[in-house]
């Protein structure tokens, strides 16, 4: 079967236009139908979304968590990346892994799908497209690994999203969203339940399957920036960070950590200033990175989302990330 | 996403006087279902989260998604101070406004968008940030030809054609989200 060409643009209906005779292959119907396929080969939000700190090094491993699609899409990974001195050489490679717990630099633990190439002068910034890659159903976790030949650079911005696509296929993906196929409306045919159920159908698959990233706070696992806990100070916040998700106030968010501590008793408060919140537990003594994740419900649209760290007096914490991603209709 | 469970209503309810409901082999769906599912639709563009990072944001240069519909971003940062009031690149005493560019905004590119923080202290950026911090919005100003630097929207053209990625640099906080603004009347777009 040929595929189902996408829509360039989403074209909106006016009301008026619903009004008297509708015809399955004219307007509206058939341009809801385009509409939803437009959805489903263009909609395409930022799954993982972070700044790492500006950390300038040879060689690093950005781990981040990642809840892909139910239909192993393409995904385009961005980058924003800074040299930190002339003639730096750095190869960034893009890996996934499906284990429950996958430590940065465990080579059996990832699979290497993609890579970026780049020579840097001093403080030379770019954004770029490092590569666009296909990510299974399965992954639990990102991995950016930057391998330098000459020099220091720091990976700044991460940024991964469906990549578009001009043509989607007919059968039906696991997401249960189902195109709207060209077929299926001819001048004065019927309009039948088929034809509504199914927009209205993709409509919700396409969202619930497309999780979206609401908040980010991450770094390199190459000297990582530690939390020292003292008596003096057993709590130390580490990221505030403002959001914005229009209308869905009410709506759950899972938030993700990876971590590791030195100590026992040591902690993670990740919640909504002013809302919810959950307390992860960092087990010890454990000499790998961690990961936990736990959902909350916001109590408003415009969240601010904030990240302390207990622990014992004398106690390192080094927090790989904390994330927030918000999957439609939680 | 309450409608998801919503029971798919087909009853006819026209009226055979209009002619044109003849027309076709069966009759058309209901106007209200037809609207609720067109509402469904259109919805479903607008449904971004806008996202928020934290980090030491000192000239950062990211690109930021901009959904399909959107004509502004209202800047929404996190600043923070330490207790002896330093500022967010520690070399003056006055209060450092966030500043922020988007390389398609303004009446010329790359216009700086400021926002006040504060009129009592100054940022700072070290990490951890463990002192007080506040939330500043941005005005919700819309200024095509905007004087220097003045406190406004980040004004873009807004597509239906896809989410884009929009190149800001970031300066002077510790936490960033960027609020968009939609058309009102995305059959204006």
């Amino acid at each position: 079967m040929t595929d189902i060409t996408t829509p360039a643009s989403f074209v909106p209906v006016a009301y008026a236009d619903l009004v008297g005779f509708v015809n399955a292959a004219g307007h509206p119907i058939a341009r809801l139908g385009d509409n939803a396929n437009w959805l489903i080969g263009r909609h395409c939000p930022p799954v993982v979304y972070t700044c790492p700190p500006e950390h300038l090094t040879l060689d690093a491993m950005h781990v981040v968590p990642i809840a892909p699609s139910a239909d192993g899409l393409d995904y385009e990974v961005w980058l924003g990346v800074l040299g930190g001195g002339a003639g730096a050489s750095m190869t960034w490679r893009v890996a996934w892994s499906s284990a429950a717990a996958p430590q940065p630099a465990t080579a059996g633990d990832w699979t290497t799908i993609g890579s970026y190439t780049d020579t840097l002068t001093a403080a030379e910034r770019d954004w770029v497209l490092a590569d666009t890659v296909t990510i299974p159903a399965t992954a639990t976790h990102l991995r950016i690994e930057q391998a330098g030949t000459s020099g220091l650079a720091a990976v700044t911005t991460i940024l991964v999203r469906p990549a578009q696509r001009a043509a989607i296929p007919r059968a039906a993906p696991a997401s249960g969203a189902v195109p709207w196929d060209v077929g299926m409306a001819f001048d004065g045919g019927p309009v039948t339940p088929e034809h509504l159920n199914r927009i209205w159908r993709t409509t919700g698959a396409v969202l619930a399957d497309r999780v979206q990233a609401v908040a980010a706070w991450s770094q390199s696992n190459e000297l990582p920036l530690l939390v020292s806990l003292t008596t003096a100070q057993p709590f130390i916040p580490i990221a505030r960070i403002p959001a914005w998700l229009e209308g869905q106030g009410g709506c759950k968010v899972t938030l993700r950590i990876g971590a590791l501590a030195t100590a026992a008793g040591c902690t993670i408060t990740v919640g909504q200033a002013g809302g919810a919140s959950h307390t992860f537990t960092i087990p010890h003594p454990v000499a790998t990175y961690t990961y936990q994740s736990a959902q909350i419900t916001l109590t408003h649209e415009a969240p601010v989302f904030y990240a302390l760290v207990g622990g014992p007096d004398g106690a390192d914490v080094a927090v790989l990330y904390i994330t927030a991603d918000w999957r439609p209709g939680d | 996403m309450a409608r998801e469970s919503r029971p798919v209503r087909l009853a006819w309810a026209g009226t055979l006087a209009d002619a044109d409901y003849v027309q076709g082999p069966t009759p058309p769906a209901r106007l209200e279902y037809l609207v609720a599912l067109a509402d469904r639709v259109t919805a479903a563009l607008t449904c971004h989260a806008a996202p928020g990072v934290a980090a030491r944001l000192n000239g950062r240069e990211m690109g930021y998604p901009v959904p399909p519909g959107c004509k502004a971003l209202q800047p929404r940062a996190i600043v923070a101070w330490d207790a002896a009031g330093k500022t967010g690149s520690g070399t003056t005493t006055a209060p450092a406004p966030v500043t922020i560019t988007a390389a398609s905004s303004g009446a010329t590119a790359a216009d700086v968008v400021e926002v006040p923080t504060s009129d009592t202290a100054s940022g700072v950026l070290a990490w951890p940030p463990v002192g007080p911090w506040a939330l500043v919005v941005g005005a919700e100003v819309w200024e095509p030809s905007p004087t220097a630097a003045m406190d406004r929207l980040l004004e873009l053209t807004p597509t239906l054609d896809e989410c884009a990625l929009e190149v800001v640099t970031v300066d002077e906080c510790v936490g960033v989200c960027l609020r968009p603004i939609w058309v009102g009347d995305l059959l204006e777009v």
